[in-house]
């Protein structure tokens, strides 16, 4: 860790956690500002603290995008120093990366982001297995955050994984979908205003056959790895849906609420393997990811582990589920060979305003960021690389706008001078259409 | 049509499976429709079974035992009475059978202690029919045959020219249980009908017994059949297109045994991930004859010559037909994906690679880009492997996903040493392998210096390649041919067997 790194975290985690103004009490801020802010002793009002910036090349972890208030915003992780920044920026507007705070001693380095119309909120699990949610508004100014903790009400325990998802709905409340160390999906949510106290918690799925009626044989043979693993959650004002993978049974599941609570299907559960890959079922269901098009269908991109390739479900019935496949891995080499490439990890769907969707994913054997669009005249889809500069693609996601276009991150790796590894943040622009 | 790993697996469809080792779940073998015109190769195998080996064949095609097999017989009609012998269906076990070949002929001698045979006795008077049952049996009999090789429907076959000759102790009768067969003709011997009844019987069914077709039982069935590459990847699946042909006297009996040469074709359809070259022209040269003296002391069964330029032809095939694509049939990290390997064994910190947040599993895939060449060394009791332009992909978990760290491409000479001991195959053992010209191809790894990546992809290709060569038996899989000797000659890989 830099020293310019670690005081620059210090002055953010001070920053922080201050609140109220002892020095200025007969001022504004007598009475203690709400949790996330601190008291600016010029204005002497409550505000949000103004976070350190990140001044060296920002580092790609993790990385996960959104547009908020006409920009782009980032949040990734260093690995080094743990430290979880923050980017705003656009294609010609340099970006500005701030530190938001720093991972638990144990969390794993993954952040989740999400916008609405309202406010952004960037989340990561600090000391204890807890989350630390960091919020602003959308178009607030992007060095000033507010941070906070999700504590859970007494009697109620929890502790995160490396697999959550954050979802902000449009009064600016917020929901995490996460995988408990127990081995269960489960949901905390907030309605705004956030702050420390007033989680919620609920169960989404443990697995057990009662959950939708769903099954999973594997699970009941004794293998016990449970579900929830790398939620995607998408909240509209009619409700709230998230996709992730039945790891014992490799499945692809969809949970969405409902007046009874939530409702559990299963969306894929992998083609039959040939005897060759030890027969049975594909392992389908990581990395996926869900979103809308402008009718309200859902599609799910996401990747199938055994066949290595990226597939996306869809259903006009909100219960048939087609499946297509979008990329197989298959590409020429240099020797005019036929290669299996491993595709379709880290998938990221959106849709543009014509509702044609994309998808950004990893090429995991020639390393490079790969996107996938849908051809206007739906004769398939069209795929290349959109990022190949050495050892790309992880963690990749993106975001569009018909205003500025698309965006896609993901973390390069690479070596310094000194033959030590790094990890950078790339960002690769396109136009809108 | 064949199924795959059925026990009709026949011996060209050995050969697609050569140098490169997959299961039975990796290919599928089944009969071909292609007319595409083949170029066989004359004397591609050869084989001799020795006398014991031809005991034991006899053994395998009646498994069951000696079957005395006989359709009723009249034996009496006079007198408004009509006497019915048989039939005979019984299995009786040999007190010892013993196979002496000869020039163009097999003699047999089988030996039955304490034999009875058990035979139904009719007896029909207008309407009235009686059934007794009789047991027909002597302390001893004995049956010599003679079966000489013969063209057959499916190839050279076994079959009894001369009437076998037996010789028995006195033959006695007696009933099996109640028997009510009512007052006999005073002019029909019982005995002597029944009798004679039971010898014709032992006689006719050693002509059975003897008519057998020695190379199927062996397995080698002459037809033309595709191995298909079973793969959940498009780019591996390529078809292996094979056909034994027996020429006119390919077969044939001496003192020292059944001695057989086959003429053997194969050709490919290419898989996607195989090098784009085309399957050379195929060369002559035959298997060299089986010198009997070369089972000496070995106390074996059968002998196969597998001509040089057949296992060449089959590498050629094994990688033009997507075989050799390995590594990759399960992109998955199941417990049980035996393509994983631990990390730790790579030793990745040569590399500079230890830095890397790695999971504890990685994989080698192999892709040929070049067609490899068998040289038989048999000053050296070896054979020599040239590989060129292979690639070695080094996969390992990032970031919970299979990622491609390294890629390594480079010329490989090895020596492959023919190994016994094993059921059903010839093993290679890979002794030494030289690297030439190697490449790394990484983003991720620190640059090493070029002896570091030499050392570092020759310790690798050893992982690789380790078990992965081996030569199926040319015969069915169920024939359980332990490989007691190997032997490399200066035309073929000589292997000798025991059943």
């Amino acid at each position: 860790m830099t020293s310019t790194r670690l005081i620059a975290f210090i002055v953010a985690a001070l920053g922080a956690v201050s609140a109220g103004c002892p020095d200025n009490p007969g001022g504004p801020c007598a009475t203690e500002c709400e949790e996330g802010f601190v008291c600016d002793e010029t204005t002497a009002t409550c505000v949000r603290p103004t976070l350190p910036t990140w001044d060296d090349e920002p580092p790609g972890r993790g990385s996960r995008v959104t547009i908020a208030g006409g920009l782009a915003v980032t949040a990734s992780i260093d690995p080094v120093s743990r430290s979880v920044v923050t980017g705003a920026g656009l294609r010609d507007v340099p970006f500005d990366f701030r530190i938001l705070g720093r991972l638990g001693r144990t969390a794993p380095a993954r952040v989740s982001i999400d916008a609405s119309a309202s406010r952004i909120a960037i989340v990561w699990v600090g000391e204890g297995g807890r989350f630390r949610v960091a919020w602003r508004e959308s178009t607030g100014r992007h060095e000033r955050w507010s941070v906070t903790t999700v504590v859970p009400p007494e009697g109620v325990t929890y502790a995160a994984t490396e697999h959550f998802d954050v979802g902000v709905d449009d009064a600016g409340g917020v929901q995490i979908a996460y995988r408990d160390r127990d081995r269960t999906l489960r949901l905390v949510q907030h309605p705004e205003p956030l702050g420390t106290s007033g989680w919620t918690f609920a169960l989404i799925d443990d697995g057990s056959p009662t959950a939708g009626g769903t099954t999973c044989p594997e699970r009941e043979a004794g293998s016990r790895q449970g579900v929830g693993f790398e939620p995607d959650l998408v909240i509209r004002p009619e409700n709230a849906t998230v996709t992730y993978q039945d790891v014992d049974c490799g499945d692809l599941r969809i949970a969405s609420t409902t007046s009874d609570g939530w409702r559990v299907s299963a969306i894929d559960v992998g083609d039959p393997l040939p005897s060759s890959s030890g027969g049975g079922t594909a392992r389908v269901g990581r990395f996926s990811s869900l979103s809308f098009d402008t009718t309200g269908r859902p599609h799910v991109a996401y990747n199938d582990e055994s066949f290595g390739r990226l597939l996306l479900a869809t259903t006009e019935t909100g219960s048939d589920w087609n499946v297509e496949i979008v990329d197989r891995g298959v590409t020429l080499d240099v020797g005019s060979r036929e290669r299996k490439d491993v595709v379709g990890a880290f998938a990221a769907i959106s849709f543009d305003e014509r509702s044609l969707p994309s998808i950004t994913y990893l090429d995991a054997t020639s390393t490079s960021l790969r996107i996938a669009l849908r051809s206007s005249n739906d004769e398939g889809w069209v795929r290349r690389a959109l990022d190949s500069e050495g050892a790309v693609g992880f963690f990749a996601d993106h975001a569009y706008d018909a205003t500025i276009g698309r965006v896609a991150v993901s973390e390069k790796l690479s070596r310094d001078d000194e033959g030590a590894l790094v990890s950078q943040l790339r960002i690769i622009w396109e136009e809108g259409t | 049509m064949i199924d795959r790993c059925s026990s009709t697996i026949l011996i060209a469809s050995c050969i697609a499976l050569a140098l490169v080792s997959l299961s039975c779940d990796e290919a599928q073998i089944r009969s071909s429709t292609s007319t595409q015109p083949l170029v066989f190769q004359e004397s591609g195998l050869r084989f001799l079974v020795t006398p014991s080996g031809l005991e034991t064949l006899y053994g395998r095609a009646r498994p069951e035992g000696f079957i005395v097999s006989a359709e009723r017989r009249e034996v009496w009609r006079e007198e408004g009475i009509v006497i019915e012998a048989g039939p005979i269906e019984q299995v009786l076990t040999p007190s010892e059978f013993v196979t002496t070949p000869t020039d163009g002929a097999v003699e047999t001698t089988t030996e039955f202690d304490s034999l009875e045979l058990l035979v139904a006795l009719r007896v029909r008077r207008g309407a009235d029919v009686r059934i007794c049952r009789k047991g027909v049996s002597t302390d001893s009999a004995s049956v010599n045959a003679a079966a000489e090789l013969v063209e057959g429907d499916s190839g050279p076959t076994f079959a009894v020219t001369r009437t076998p000759v037996l010789a028995d102790d006195d033959w006695a009768i007696r009933d099996i249980g109640a028997c009510s067969q009512g007052e006999l003709p005073i002019a029909f011997d019982l005995e002597s009908a029944l009798v004679t009844y039971a010898r014709d019987a032992m006689v006719l069914s050693t002509v059975e017994a003897l008519e057998t077709s020695p190379l199927d039982t062996l397995g080698v069935v002459l037809d033309r059949i595709e191995v298909r590459r079973i793969s959940a990847f498009e780019p591996n699946r390529g078809t292996a297109l094979l056909e034994g042909r027996l020429p006119e006297d390919g077969a044939e009996v001496t003192p020292m045994g059944l001695t057989a040469r086959l003429d053997t074709a194969l050709d490919v359809e290419r898989a996607g991930c195989a090098p784009p070259v085309d399957l050379p022209p195929s060369q002559f040269l035959s298997a060299a004859p089986i010198d009997p003296s070369a089972l000496s002391g070995t106390d074996a069964d059968v002998a196969f010559a597998i001509g040089g330029n057949v296992l060449n032809r089959s590498a050629h095939v094994t990688a033009l037909g997507g075989f050799a694509c390995r590594g990759f049939e399960d992109v998955s990290a199941d417990d049980g994906n035996g393509e994983l390997i631990p990390t730790d064994e790579l030793l990745l910190e040569e590399l500079g690679l230890e830095d890397l947040p790695l999971g504890e599993r990685s994989r080698v895939v192999f892709r040929p880009g070049s067609l490899p060449e068998l040289t038989l060394r048999p000053e050296r009791g070896d054979l020599l492997l040239d590989w060129d332009e292979v690639t070695i992909d080094i996969y390992s978990e990032l970031f919970g996903v299979p990622t491609r760290i390294a890629t390594l491409e480079t010329s490989v000479q090895a020596t492959l040493r023919p190994r016994a001991g094993e059921p059903g195959f010839v093993g290679f053992a890979v002794e030494t392998i030289d690297v030439l010209e190697v490449s790394l191809d990484s983003d991720l790894a620190v640059e090493p210096e070029a002896q570091v990546v030499e050392s570092w992809t020759r310790r690798t290709l050893l992982i690789a390649l380790e078990d992965l060569f081996n030569f199926p038996l040319p015969v069915r899989p169920d024939s359980q041919i332990e490989v007691v000797r190997t032997e490399v000659r200066s035309d073929d890989l000589l292997v000798i067997g025991r059943f």
